[in-house]
């Protein structure tokens, strides 16, 4: 077999698997940590865009997953939970999202790759701020966040896993056509070597904003997602914290894979679950991020290509194709 | 398609590299470029590509003033480079790296976010790889290529933009002797072509002799004699200067 073969096996045995959940094991439980599985590996898989494709590193990603989850939220809200609602949720937070990732865009992505890191940590920092503050409360209920509606077709727990995991297909098959199309090449290429691509002749500021725009539409899809699978939202959803879990997600399954995120997802999202349980009996599980940070070392050190991607290079090197 | 350099002055910080440089360069037209380390042979391509901002004079293009353009603008209206140092895509297969060149040509590709890269660009790629003796080496990494062969792959992904400006620096720099006649025969293919003017910067006489109608001689950043290989060659001043009276080996 080849490593190609393997990987659209392993992809369709995790999808059949996926889609048999609800039937294997229930509603509930599963279910809900899988709904929010999803929503982060989408996020992660976002993320890997842009450092794992285009070489970018943003800190402040969760403005996106904040924004998708606050706006479909906000709406959902405020029309009572209906599908109206719902849609042009979707729609205003998709259009936030492309415009605030051409602004930071326009601001930053000129300069250098640092400073760009540093900026997108203080644009979602404010988001942060916004977000809880006594100004907006009207709008986002400030700290206490926002218990949100549901459209009826949506209460129910089954529909919104099969929801949350076909939209997750859906953007997963995008992102696959997006970083194959000559347009991922050439944010490979930038990644690799961004003055080369310049002296071929691609706008390197260009094609980093489209990456840019690409991945905030995704993870703002994330953050939608996440609200209809929680039916909550609150500041957390800006939070740096949610940002360096996603870059630990994307680290842990493998940057520039594409698929790492959603192996990191299922990893870091199932292990908080787990420890947070266990934390009940025994109280060091409560310092799980302890363990994620010793885990991230160990990955670093020993799979600097995260899991998927080192699984992906020891298959080639079995089947001979490495070069 | 003439390039153009009129009055052209490149600083470094305090420092002036390059002293008030005229040149043209004509399509068909093979020029050399030599002087000692330091002389500013690379600054001057760096003006020419966009990587130096000129401090004074202006850079034309088939009639355009380009003085102010940017390194991306040059390389898409036909001012193509090779670097001193390999400058590639490490973890890129030599065939991606070829066909992201192939890519350049058209466009800003925003209307393919979501297409595969098509056949024909791929096919145009492997012409280019088989043109500088790279066929087999399609699938390799360029980091796993010997530096003959990432050399070579410069100089494929370079002639994949079709430029009509062809800016080497040094392309036989770091290879193995063995190497060398291989790369001599593609850059003397390239000359004969016609199609490019080539402005080349070279410490090797025997390849500056062999591929180049006309000589200029760049001492501290300004031009010492111009003219051809052997006019220049046979300048007192030259061989005063660099070559200690007699024709060396060493520029």
């Amino acid at each position: 077999m080849t490593p190609r073969t393997w990987k659209i096996g392993s992809l369709f045995l995790l999808l059949l698997l996926a889609v048999l959940v609800p039937v294997l094991f229930g509603i509930g439980g599963p279910t809900n940590l899988l709904e929010q599985v999803f929503a982060f590996a989408l996020f992660a898989m976002s993320y890997d865009l842009l450092i794992g494709y285009t070489g970018v590193v943003s800190f402040g990603h969760a403005v996106f997953f904040g924004t998708g989850a606050y706006v479909a939220g906000i709406f959902l809200v405020h029309s009572g939970g209906s599908t109206a609602g719902l849609l042009m949720g979707i729609v205003v937070a998709l259009g936030v999202s492309v415009l605030l990732s051409l602004l930071i865009a326009s601001i930053s992505l000129r300069i250098r790759t640092v400073y760009f890191a540093m900026i997108t940590l203080a644009v979602g920092q404010t988001f942060y701020v916004l977000a809880g503050s006594q100004m907006l409360q009207p709008l986002t209920n400030a700290d206490d966040g926002m218990t949100v509606p549901l459209p009826v077709w949506l209460m129910h727990d089954r529909t919104v896993y099969y929801v949350t995991l076909l939209v997750l297909v859906c953007c997963v098959w995008l992102l696959r056509l997006f970083v194959r199309s000559p347009v991922g090449q050439v944010l490979q290429g930038i990644r690799e070597n961004e003055g080369r691509v310049l002296a071929l002749g691609h706008s390197v500021y260009r094609f980093k904003a489209v990456a840019f725009v690409i991945s905030g539409l995704m993870a703002t899809i994330a953050g939608i997602l996440y609200v209809i699978a929680q039916t909550f939202v609150s500041t957390g959803v800006y939070d740096v914290s949610i940002s360096l879990d996603v870059l630990l997600m994307t680290i842990i399954g493998g940057v520039g894979t594409l698929y790492g995120g959603l192996l990191g997802a299922l990893l870091i999202i199932g292990a908080q679950t787990e420890f947070t349980n266990l934390a009940g009996t025994f109280p060091i599980f409560g310092r799980y991020t302890i363990l994620f940070g010793v885990l991230y070392i160990v990955i670093v050190r020993f799979m600097p290509r995260g899991i998927v991607g080192t699984v992906a290079q020891a298959l080639k090197r079995w089947s001979g194709q490495e070069e | 398609m003439d390039l153009k350099l009129a009055h052209v002055r490149v600083d470094y910080g305090e420092t002036t590299i390059i002293h008030d440089v005229s040149l043209t360069l004509r399509r068909g037209m093979s020029m050399a470029l030599v002087g000692p380390n330091g002389a500013g042979k690379t600054t001057l391509l760096h003006a020419i590509s966009g990587h130096r901002p000129l401090r004074a004079g202006r850079v034309t293009f088939a009639g355009q003033d380009v003085t102010r353009w940017s390194v991306d603008q040059r390389a898409r209206i036909g001012i193509g480079r090779s670097f001193q140092g390999i400058h590639l895509f490490p973890h890129l297969t030599a065939l991606a790296s070829v066909t992201l060149a192939v890519a350049a040509r058209q466009g800003t590709l925003l209307g393919r976010l979501f297409s595969r890269v098509p056949r024909q660009w791929v096919e145009e790629a492997h012409t280019y790889l088989a043109q500088t003796a790279l066929s087999h080496q399609a699938n390799k990494t360029a980091s796993a290529m010997s530096h003959g062969d990432k050399r070579k792959l410069e100089l494929a992904m370079l002639l994949a933009l079709r430029p009509a400006v062809l800016l080497l620096d040094e392309p036989t720099a770091g290879m193995a002797l063995a190497e060398v006649p291989t790369m001599l025969a593609l850059l003397e293919e390239i000359k004969a072509s016609g199609a490019y003017a080539i402005l080349l910067v070279e410490h090797k006489l025997d390849v500056v002799f062999r591929l180049c109608d006309e000589v200029v001689v760049l001492q501290q950043g300004s031009i010492l004699a111009q003219g051809s290989a052997r006019d220049v060659m046979a300048d007192e001043r030259v061989q005063a200067a660099y070559l200690g009276g007699t024709h060396g080996d060493s520029a």
